[in-house]
């Protein structure tokens, strides 16, 4: 976790510079990143005993998830407001002319 | 009538061998143990013995056992030692009196505790023996020590202590004494004299001192006072302290010398100690005058290199660790290693030297633990919190 902090963190913070990154210590606990998400949920990962380029895979997981619990999808269109008769689509019933 | 049945003991059992068995086998051996033992019988097997009143010496013939009257008659007499009961608690035969303890009573009226430990008996501890050998108070002084207690920051001041070492160190090499003495040379002086003396490193010279004038040279060497006196000063030394008793034998034992010169010294530099470093701007300016050889002085001689390095560890305050001596080739390494801050201690300390990762607006990095109450803070929310607790009568912070 050390090594990441001093040598790999400097470059994915300014790659993802729309991430807010804050290093603080934990005494006495194992080493975790924890995602903070704008849905309002967390997402914690112990990284104990990893070294620094699997730390940056697991920042790099965080950093792709929405925030949401894992689910999983079986449509590939989601809508809070699904209608029953499906998506229209212009290659299927009647020959639609103008 | 009985509700709870009664068990047998367990030593009833052991007699049913030994009796005939007249009741019929349908019964199990502790019934019938229970049946068959009379009461006086089963107390034969009681704990709660009864042996002290048959062993209490009788003078009854009748009464007395038949081991007791062979012992009698093995011994002769009435009363044959040995076979002492010990539950028995009449039998004094060889147990002896014990005193009656008397008690007093008179001073229980008169018994008040204390409520102060004034006058009290001290029962333990060291008898103050770190407060009168190292307290302040009782005369331990922090200057007395060899390694200064604050280590010089400075690298203008490293750099000029380095050289004062050299110069001194090699003065003394030059002139044939003892190494060993360089560090009688007291440190608190008023003047550093040896910042205009020159140093320099040739191939086929080797290394020579050039100094303003010989009075530097002088004054060294007068200062390097030695260690080991010579046999004739002890002995008179020895002689003074054995006509006088009250007179402390500190000169022939630490090795100082009976002269007042250096007293006077000291004292002198004890005075003015707070002016022993020049500025760093003024120092820069005489390091500058230096001939850069000096720096590349070998330090391949074990004798002179433990001689510069206790030096430089007395002037300086820095404790060169024992690993590192042995990469101690020049002086210019000693040097760098003198300047060369120490490592920081917190992983965050580190991060924050590190001026890329503090330059990226998206990084913060703090040196404690991020606590709720900072996380409160962070998004305004903590002065209403605590504004309700205390209306509350709630502890703002803990459990109360």
């Amino acid at each position: 976790m050390n090594s990441f902090l001093k040598h790999a963190l400097p470059r994915f913070a300014r790659l993802n510079p729309s991430v807010e990154i804050t290093v603080s210590p934990r005494p006495r606990k194992h080493p975790i990143i924890r995602g903070t998400y704008i849905n309002g949920r967390e997402k914690v990962i112990c990284v104990k005993n990893l070294q620094k380029e699997q730390i940056l895979e697991k920042a790099h997981l965080l950093r792709d998830a929405s925030g949401e619990k894992l689910r999983r999808v079986t449509k590939p269109v989601q809508s809070i407001n699904e209608s029953v008769r499906g998506i229209w689509s212009p290659y299927h019933g009647a020959v639609h002319t103008i | 009538m009985r509700r709870l049945s009664r068990l047998g003991r367990s030593i009833g059992i052991v007699h049913d061998s030994a009796i005939p068995l007249a009741i019929s086998p349908r019964f199990c051996s502790a019934c019938r143990s229970r049946r068959l033992l009379p009461l006086a019988a089963a107390t034969n097997f009681s704990t709660f013995s009864s042996r002290p009143a048959r062993r209490q010496p009788t003078t009854d013939p009748e009464n007395t056992p038949f081991s007791e009257k062979l012992r009698r008659k093995l011994w002769g007499t009435d009363k044959p030692p040995g076979q002492i009961d010990p539950y028995n608690p009449h039998d004094r035969r060889t147990r002896p009196v014990e005193e009656e303890v008397s008690v007093v009573t008179g001073g229980a009226e008169a018994y008040s505790p204390a409520t102060t430990w004034d006058g009290l008996e001290h029962v333990g501890g060291s008898g103050g023996w770190w407060e009168k050998n190292w307290d302040p108070v009782y005369g331990f002084k922090a200057s007395m020590c060899f390694i200064p207690p604050e280590r010089l920051a400075s690298p203008t001041a490293l750099t000029n202590a380095l050289h004062r070492a050299v110069v001194e160190v090699f003065t003394l090499q030059q002139a044939g004494k003892p190494l060993g003495d360089v560090s009688n040379i007291p440190t608190n002086l008023d003047e550093d004299i040896t910042t205009p003396v020159q140093i320099t490193l040739n191939e086929q010279q080797g290394i020579s001192l050039v100094y303003p004038d010989g009075q530097v040279k002088e004054d060294i060497l007068q200062y390097a006072i030695p260690s080991e006196l010579p046999q004739e000063v002890i002995e008179a030394a020895t002689d003074e302290t054995s006509e006088d008793k009250n007179i402390p034998t500190d000169l022939p034992t630490e090795g100082e010398p009976p002269t007042t010169e250096k007293e006077g010294l000291l004292v002198a530099g004890e005075q003015s100690s707070g002016e022993h470093y020049k500025t760093d701007s003024h120092l820069q300016e005489i390091i500058s005058t230096w001939n850069p050889s000096w720096l590349s002085i070998p330090l391949t001689e074990p004798a002179l290199k433990f001689a510069i390095l206790k030096r430089t560890t007395q002037l300086t305050g820095h404790l060169i660790p024992d690993p590192k001596i042995h990469n101690l080739l020049t002086t210019q390494s000693l040097l760098t290693l003198l300047v060369t801050p120490p490592p920081p201690r917190k992983l965050a300390q580190s991060l924050l030297e590190n001026e890329e990762l503090v330059r990226l607006p998206n990084v913060k990095v703090v040196e404690r633990r991020v606590t709720p109450v900072d996380r409160e803070k962070a998004v305004g929310r903590w002065k209403i919190i605590e504004k309700e607790l205390e209306e509350r009568g709630l502890p703002v912070l803990g459990r109360g």
